[in-house]
């Protein structure tokens, strides 16, 4: 198999498949219930308020709704999506939706408050400024871009979408929010992307990229990061088990041999590895490098790993 | 014989028998001492213990 699908979904506050999405929060700071967020489905929202001395805990922050950051961002990144050294990944498709107190600027020149996904610290996808002004949605055929604004209605606040099909090659892809230094703002969104990378060995193990990959030089000289865990293509098998043996002999973890099909478990046994995950690599075979002397060890893998692979379900069909 | 107490039957019981099955390794059909199944979405694994030692789930060809 010459290449592989990665397929992400990130949910902040809001379903992508809810029928009828109404998360917002309330930035008014004249209401009762300021710092208070609603209809939050899956996830949390973002609330930016840097002021702590006025407002030392927001509602939402006490409610487990909400993400606060105390200090304003230009560009702030959300999270890394994949991080390929000496790889590289194609984007292909983007689909994001989110609830602001702001939309688009201009047309569809900046999306403000819309989580994007970005190979680099820049905004990328900016379709041509102006490009039929006043017409919603509107579509880019050249960019292969469609942007909708307020396609429904929600209590407070608007909905902008950006969907994108196309091709970019890019060794690194960030979720970022355009949000323009601003202060006591809120935003609530969902974002899949799907992209490809060159088939390969793979190293199964989700890691905060912050603390656990990028302080280490011998991960990212053997196999690159992806938040879901999985799509963490490296050279050369037999390296991938050397390194993480090494550095995390106590953490369970898997490497999937794509030459001979064959996934190896350590600190697992068959009976953690969840079912989606067998589905998408197909192994010949599983070798237990080392059965887990501790089940929670185990546990904590394929947790972590279900979590970043969330299969929300699908809405109930129509009558 | 391993039975407890008198005037029973003896225990036949030995080792149990493994079932054998042939699974396609290396290009080859290889016959292997099976230790169990597990059935993972999809597939069927068989459990023995392969030639380097390591406990290896093997997909079955049944």
């Amino acid at each position: 198999m010459p290449f592989n699908t990665g397929y992400v979904s990130l949910y902040y506050g809001t379903l992508g498949g809810d029928r009828s999405p109404n998360a917002y929060c309330v930035n008014n700071t004249s209401a009762s219930d300021y710092g208070k967020c609603y209809n939050i489905a899956v996830g949390k929202a973002y609330f930016v308020q840097t002021d702590t001395a006025t407002y030392p805990t927001l509602p939402c922050e006490s409610d487990n709704t909400c993400t606060r950051f105390t200090s304003t961002s230009g560009v702030r990144t959300l999270a890394t999506i994949f991080y390929y050294t000496g790889k590289q990944g194609i984007l292909q498709y983007f689909y994001t939706r989110s609830h602001s107190p702001y939309g688009f600027e201009s047309n569809i020149g900046q999306a403000r408050l819309v989580p994007a996904p970005s190979p680099g610290t820049y905004t990328f996808f900016t379709a041509t400024i102006n490009y039929e002004l006043s017409s919603w949605p509107v579509y880019d055929p050249v960019a292969g871009y469609k942007a909708y604004f307020n396609p429904y209605v929600i209590s407070a606040g608007n909905v902008s979408i950006i969907r994108w099909q196309g091709s970019i090659f890019t060794t690194a892809l960030y979720l970022i929010s355009v949000e323009s230094s601003l202060n006591n703002i809120w935003y609530a969104g969902v974002t899949t992307v799907m992209y490809a990378y060159e088939s390969s060995p793979l190293a199964v193990v989700p890691l905060d990229y912050d603390r656990d990959y990028m302080p280490y030089q011998e991960l990212r000289s053997v196999f690159g990061y992806a938040y879901v865990g999985v799509d963490q293509p490296g050279w050369n098998a037999d390296d991938i088990v050397r390194v993480l043996r090494e550095l995390f002999p106590n953490r369970a973890w898997a490497v999937f041999d794509d030459r001979q099909y064959v996934l190896y478990l350590y600190n697992l046994t068959p009976d953690y590895v969840p079912d989606w995950l067998i589905e998408k690599l197909s192994p010949t075979a599983m070798k237990v490098l080392k059965a887990p002397a501790d089940v929670s060890v185990a546990k904590a893998w394929l947790d972590a790993l279900n979590e970043r692979n969330a299969q929300i379900p699908a809405p109930a069909e129509l009558p | 014989m391993s039975g407890k107490g008198t005037g029973g039957k003896p225990d036949a019981s030995g080792p149990p028998v493994k079932k054998k099955v042939k699974i396609r390794k290396g290009g080859k059909w290889v016959d292997v001492d099976v230790d169990g199944e597990v059935k993972k979405g999809r597939f069927k694994y068989v459990k023995f213990v392969d030639d380097d030692g390591i406990d290896t789930y093997w997909i079955s060809p049944e």
